[in-house]
Parts: structure tokens; C-alpha cells; sequence
């Protein structure tokens, strides 16, 4: 789960689907959601597949990179499907349902930067969580620096095998440790900050979102297609 | 993995706006519980401690898509109320990139979050009456089990496995007697005959193990974090420590 990698693909990508604003993509993914849930043949789940490939394609993501994201809802359905019927239709079929929602949710994450997503969960969301949501965005890459140099330390000290899941456990204990502690380290300094600004835990942004442009049209009218076709 | 994430398209819609239904209720409890912290402490350290989740949660330990999640870490750190508002934000923040569905949201964290308010509560209990680490180690794997159960009780009680025979009495037949499906076959597709007992015995053979795999791997990993964090900075465990001993 790269989440380093979705997020500067989201920064950097300047393809139509990108300077879309928030509303449209979420329509869209919306629409491939329902599609998937409503979904109950090969050939529909096939066509949704295909419409989030072929869109993610179009915003030039190697899609050789999608198949780690993809392998975690694979590996779910799968658990979730074989307990029931056991090898048949089924199983693929939801195992099909779970790999296309995921894709369709990083169709819009990987088009759409987080920050910029953030302006619309404000409407839905609590100002409270809604600055928690962000703040936990930030924090997970500012952490991730400090992780990536104490899992190096740690690998080259000897202390990790790719085969040895209990002994790699034993010595991740203080590498969390450590983590854990730069973390609310972190923390305090910025709740000085938060201090220095008055005490207020409101990060402010209020509950305004991006309004729709021209690139919107794309996302939109690709989803009412689907609305009308699937559905 | 030390906890399932229900994907999206396994469970009946009434089940997730339940579980979503559920899930708002003990946010805003959450919410209204902890209004009275200091609100510019309350809100990074959230923040940090479910970015930590997070990071966690990208690291396999293995080559199974084995992870931590540290929900019970965030309960004794944050206190119950707060590590459920954690959770969610954790779960919320995975759904989005496709790891647990998005329409399951409610439910993978409540499971989740459960697992991290009971982790909290248990390890207070446990902190006074045990030292520090143990007490760590007890509450982290009663809470994942007792998180394992919620799953798989849920799944049993309510019917909601989209391949198990469920009595969804919904017609009536040609000689006027009731007809009685399954879920899925209520969804239009038809199992063969004879599979509903074994499908639980199936479901149950693959997520048992990998629970108490997960349970035994989060409980080490909290202890050792615990015992880490007791020795060097015994004050982050303050919340959940009343005069328990390192």
C-alpha cells in the first residue's frame, strides 16, 4: 500500500481527469460504487472494470503499478467469497466486486490530491474530524520519512528477514517504540503551534469546496453513460 | 492481517447503512465524550496516533498480507473514546485507496473500533491489578478476540454472508406456501444443493487461523511497544496506567 506513490501521482498528473474538480470524480466513482454493488453478472462487472481502466489509463497510470492496490481487495473478496460456496462463479464474482471498488476509489485518488478532496468531506463531515482527517494525512507522511530510516537501520543491522515473521516482530517492538515516540513528539510541538494561534483546534478551510470547471464534463458525462448503460 | 476488511459488494445494503448507522452514533458519543479535552491537544495528537495506525498498517510483516494495526496501542494511548474516532478515520483513509470497501466503512470500523475501545478499557482494568506489559499483552488479544467474534457473530447472527443460506421469506409459492430463499439467490444467483453447512466450516477454517495469528502477532507487538514505551516515556501510558507496575 503505496500511499506516497498515489499521493505525488495525484500532485503531479496533468491529464484532463486531474484538473477536474472533486465533484465530478465523485460522482463518477459514485456511479461505478453502485454499478459494482448492483452488479450481478460477469459482463456488467466486466464493462465497469474496463470503464475505470480505461480512465485511469487515460490519466496515464502505469497500470502495472495498480496491481499491488488491487491484490489486497483480491486477497478479501477471496477470503470472504471461498467460505461461502467454495470454488464456482461466485467466488470470482466477488472477488470481481472487491477489486473493481477498489479500483474505482483510487480512480479518484490517484486523479484527485487529498487536500483537494478534503474541501468536499468538510460538507459531509464534522469540522472536528475533517481536521483530524488531514491531520492524519500529514502526519502519515511526515512519519513515513522517519519510518523509511529506522526500517533501514533496522534491516541493516541484521534485525529483518523476509521469512522470519516472528523474529521480524520481536525487533520491530522498539522501532514502533520509537516511531510512536517522534510521533507524539510531533504532536506536542504542533499543539504549541495550535497554542501560539489562540488554543483553537479548528485548522479553519470552512465548508467551501472547488467548484466545477470545464474539465468536469469529462468524469460527468463518462458516469451518466454508465448510469444509463448499468443501471 | 490482524483484522478482516470487508470488502465492497459482500453485504446486503441494509447491513451497511446499519453498520454506517451504528458507526455515527458512537462517533458523535465519541465526540461528545471527549469535548471537555483541551481541544488544541485532542486534535493533533488524533491526528498523529491515527497516522501512526496508518503507517503500521503498510508495513507487511511477511509475504501474507500480514500487518498490525495497533487499534488497542491507540486505546491505551488516547483513551477508548477518542481511539474509535482513530479508527474510523483510519478505516476511512484505507477505503479510499481500496483496502476495505467504502460502503463497508460502517462496519470495518466498528469491528475496528470496538477492538480499540475495549482494548483501552481492558488494559485499565488490567494496568491495576497486573504490571504494564502484561496487561498490554492480555487486553490487546482479548480485544482482538472479542473483535474476531463480533465479526464472525455478526456474519452468523444477521445472515449477512451473500453466500449462505439465509431465510429471506420473500413470496409466496404456486400451492401457497412460503417460499424461502437465500440471500443469494434473493440476488439472483443459485447455489448448488448441500453447500450451507459446509460454507461456514469454510469461512471459519479461513478466518480463524489468520485471526489468531493476527491476535498472537498485535498482543507481541503492543507488549513490546508498551514495554519500550514504559521504560522510556512511562507518561505517554498514563491514561491506562493507575498504579500498575513496569
Amino acid at each position: 500500500m503505496d500511499l506516497a506513490l498515489i499521493d505525488n501521482y495525484a500532485h503531479r498528473g496533468k491529464t484532463p481527469l486531474h484538473r477536474a474538480s472533486p465533484i465530478g470524480k465523485v460522482f463518477l466513482t459514485c456511479v461505478l460504487l453502485l454499478g459494482v454493488i448492483r452488479a450481478r453478472t460477469y459482463l456488467e462487472l466486466t464493462l465497469l472494470f474496463c470503464c475505470g481502466a480505461v480512465a485511469l489509463f487515460l490519466s496515464r497510470f502505469p497500470f502495472t503499478r495498480l496491481l499491488p492496490f488491487l491484490f489486497l481487495p483480491a486477497f478479501f473478496g477471496t477470503v470472504f467469497a471461498a467460505g461461502g460456496s467454495g470454488a464456482g462463479p461466485p467466488l470470482f464474482l466477488i472477488m470481481g466486486k472487491a477489486v473493481t471498488a477498489a479500483l474505482s476509489l483510487l480512480l479518484l485518488l490517484l486523479t484527485t490530491p487529498l487536500p483537494r478532496l478534503m474541501g468536499l468531506l468538510r460538507v459531509v463531515l464534522p469540522g472536528f474530524l475533517a481536521d483530524a482527517f488531514f491531520i492524519t494525512y500529514r502526519s502519515f507522511f511526515l512519519l513515513w520519512g522517519s519510518l523509511e530510516n529506522l526500517l533501514l537501520i533496522y534491516k541493516m543491522r541484521g534485525g529483518y528477514s523476509s521469512r522470519a515473521l516472528f523474529t521480524n516482530l520481536l525487533h520491530l517492538g522498539p522501532v514502533l517504540g520509537v516511531l510512536v515516540l517522534h510521533a507524539l513528539d510531533s504532536m506536542e510541538r504542533f499543539s504549541w503551534v495550535l497554542a501560539l494561534r489562540g488554543g483553537s483546534a479548528s485548522l479553519g478551510g470552512g465548508r467551501v469546496w472547488e467548484k466545477p470547471n470545464r474539465y468536469d464534463l469529462y468524469p460527468l458525462l463518462l458516469g451518466i453513460i454508465l448510469l444509463v448503460v448499468v443501471l | 492481517m490482524t483484522h478482516l476488511h470487508i470488502p465492497d459488494g459482500v453485504i446486503p445494503a441494509f447491513w451497511l447503512v446499519t453498520g454506517f448507522a451504528l458507526t455515527g452514533i458512537i462517533l458523535a458519543l465519541a465526540l461528545y465524550k471527549t469535548r471537555g479535552e483541551e481541544s488544541g491537544r485532542r486534535l493533533p495528537r488524533l491526528g498523529v496516533v491515527a497516522g501512526v495506525m496508518l503507517l503500521v498498517m503498510s508495513v507487511p510483516l511477511g509475504f501474507l498480507p500480514v500487518h498490525l494495526n495497533l487499534a488497542v496501542l491507540a486505546g491505551i494511548i488516547l483513551g477508548p473514546w477518542l481511539a474509535f474516532i482513530a479508527t474510523f478515520l483510519v478505516n476511512m483513509f484505507l477505503a479510499l485507496v481500496g483496502h476495505g470497501g467504502i460502503t463497508a466503512l460502517g462496519l470495518n470500523s466498528l469491528i475496528l473500533g470496538l477492538e480499540a475501545m475495549l482494548g483501552g478499557w481492558f488494559f485499565r482494568g488490567l494496568a491495576r491489578k497486573m504490571p504494564l506489559v502484561p496487561a498490554a499483552a492480555g487486553a490487546t488479544a482479548i480485544a482482538m478476540l472479542l473483535s474476531l467474534s463480533l465479526l464472525v457473530g455478526l456474519m452468523t447472527a444477521l445472515d449477512i454472508h451473500p453466500l449462505l443460506p439465509g431465510e429471506h421469506r420473500h413470496g409466496v409459492g404456486l400451492e401457497g406456501r412460503e417460499e424461502s430463499t437465500t440471500v443469494l439467490e434473493h440476488h439472483g444467483y443459485h447455489l448448488p444443493a448441500g453447500r450451507s453447512k459446509v460454507s461456514w466450516q469454510r469461512f471459519l477454517a479461513l478466518v480463524l487461523p489468520l485471526g489468531l495469528l493476527g491476535a498472537f502477532l498485535e498482543a507481541t507487538a503492543v507488549a513490546l511497544v508498551v514495554a519500550f514505551l514504559a521504560r522510556v516515556r512511562p507518561d505517554i501510558l498514563s491514561p491506562g496506567r493507575a498504579g500498575g507496575r513496569s
